[in-house]
């Protein structure tokens, strides 16, 4: 066989393949998880609208980090930042994805939520393993019109993903418009497409921060963030009354844990024939750093009395809130519509792990 | 292009077989190309919004990820033809599988020169193209197209020698 252009490109069309035919289907759930999983961190109760701008100094609530700021005030100097703050993920490491096995309905009560009297294709309990920290909300403002989200910042630090971490290294997105405006005087990198920002900044004391804004642009973006005042030690953002103007301060955000956590997965096909998944899991809540940072339209809502926030596309209508203190829901309507998914919701009811259904994973 | 419906959809049905055949070439394995198409789609679905070309994006995501040591778990590393796995030509002739062999070649080359190997003669993509899409120049196409068609034979002839010495073996 002789090697040249012709056979290389004859070889190379002669690939036979074969596409899986749940293809499309597993892209669409990872993807949808992925969307939910990708701005995951807290703000645990709803966002009071038209709230009074105030400067904010946000709790240090990083695990185990307050152990590690007495000991070292004891001992009369700083901690360094990675002894305050777990690293950042490192790439392709897939922290949020890690390891997981089933586990028994009795060891997680508190997360059996199913439709009343539904029957469910599968009902799966499971214990999964995060092997690193997401890294610490600062500081979440909100704008919204008639509960429409507007606009939102997510400022992430010091422990925040450099721009190559977060995937937004040479190469990866190929669209948008690439920045290099400073940041608080250093060296900023902002990525601005379809009108969400993400901007990446380290500061002088090493912390490494991520703002993701939406509704602004980049220039306005950046004028904001200049605004704030970094403590990477005490890992706080506060942003001055003047500039707070218009914008609701989340409240404080609480940071996601790492190690083991229970998770209970379902998915029924409704009177509707439309296909819903629910992800029940335990957690503090991230709906308001959802509805800040979310790239698809955010509605605040209520369910049952609980703050979510909608995210709704032309395909799929999906709504995370918090059911509970420390539990976490996100349901997806396949083909559904916000009203839809909102009314699924609000009939969940908690099941006892002695429920049939959940022998179906 | 700014909703994950059936825009997106579209595109998945009518660009994976496609995409799967640029995954194969460049891994040179079927598992990992399943994998790494299934990520770049992933990763796509969460994009959509910002995609402007979708093809264009597969296409670079799918490069830029076969040249990241991590994605495909260490599997970079060259391994004889005659020891590689799954073939990934169905045909089992005599031609074809010496096609099979060209085709785990491929996978074997360097980063740089598989990619342009596969966007030159996969994806037929001229020089000019091929550059822009490399972020490098025409020549530097050009030469690494040269580099890697004689690495190419360099690899066959040694898998045949392999091929012959094992005869040897067998027979006396």
């Amino acid at each position: 066989m002789v090697i040249d252009e012709e056979t290389v490109t004859e070889s190379l069309h002669s690939l036979d393949v074969v596409i899986a035919p749940d293809l499309l289907a597993r892209v669409r759930r990872d993807g949808r998880r992925r969307l939910l999983r990708r701005r995951s961190l807290v703000a645990a109760s709803a966002v009071a609208a038209g709230s009074a701008a105030v400067p904010v100094t946000l709790a240090l609530r990083a695990s185990g980090a307050a152990d590690v700021i007495g000991a070292a005030s004891r001992g009369g100097s700083r901690a360094t930042l990675s002894e305050l703050y777990a690293p950042p993920p490192a790439p392709g490491s897939r922290c949020t994805e890690g390891g997981s096995s089933a586990a028994a309905p009795t060891a997680y009560p508190e997360l059996l939520l199913l439709p009343p009297g539904q029957a469910v294709t599968s009902a799966v309990v499971r214990a999964g393993t995060s092997r690193c920290r997401a890294p610490h909300i600062a500081l979440t403002l909100l704008r919204a019109d008639s509960d429409v989200v507007t606009a939102g910042v997510v400022v992430a630090g010091p422990n925040a993903p450099s721009a190559d971490e977060d995937g937004f290294g040479p190469g990866s997105d190929p669209v948008g418009d690439t920045g290099s405006l400073p940041i608080l005087g250093v060296a900023g990198t902002e990525f601005t497409a379809d009108g969400h920002t993400d901007a990446f900044w380290t500061e002088p004391d090493g912390g490494q921060w991520h703002a993701q804004v939406r509704g602004l642009s980049q220039q306005d973006a950046v004028a904001l963030l200049d605004q704030l005042t970094l403590d990477s030690h005490a890992g706080t953002a506060t942003i001055p009354p003047d500039a707070a103007r218009g914008w609701t301060i989340a409240p404080a955000a609480v940071d996601e844990r790492a190690g083991t956590e229970g998770t209970v997965m379902s998915e029924w096909v409704d009177g509707s024939g439309h296909t819903v998944e629910l992800n029940v899991t335990a957690g503090p809540s991230r709906v308001d750093q959802e509805a800040a940072s979310a790239r698809l339209d955010a509605t605040l809502v209520t369910v049952a009395g609980q703050p979510g926030v909608l995210l709704a596309d032309a395909r799929t209508a999906t709504l995370i809130w918090a059911p509970a203190h420390d539990v976490e829901a996100d349901i997806t309507v396949n083909d559904g519509t916000g009203t839809e998914v909102e009314q699924l919701a609000a009939s969940l009811a908690l099941a006892p792990p002695s429920d049939p259904r959940f022998a179906t994973g | 292009m700014t909703r994950r419906g059936s825009d997106f959809d579209d595109f998945v049905v009518g660009a994976a077989a496609g995409l799967q055949r640029i995954a194969i070439a460049l891994t040179g394995d079927r598992t990992a190309a399943e994998d790494l198409v299934q990520d770049v789609l992933v990763r796509m679905y969460v994009a959509w919004p910002r995609i402007d070309d979708p093809a264009a994006f597969a296409r670079r995501a799918l490069i830029n990820a076969s040249t990241n040591r991590w994605r495909l778990r260490g599997r970079r590393k060259e391994q004889p033809l005659s020891t590689a796995p799954d073939p990934v030509v169905s045909d089992r002739s005599d031609e074809h599988s010496r096609r099979d062999e060209l085709v785990r070649a491929i996978s074997s080359l360097p980063s740089r020169q598989r990619a342009v190997v596969v966007l030159r003669f996969l994806q037929d993509l001229p020089e000019a193209e091929t550059a822009a899409v490399l972020g490098c120049s025409v020549g530097t196409v050009k030469s690494q197209t040269s580099r890697a068609l004689t690495r190419l034979r360099e690899l066959l002839a040694e898998a045949d020698n392999r091929e012959s010495l094992s005869t040897v073996t067998r027979t006396s």
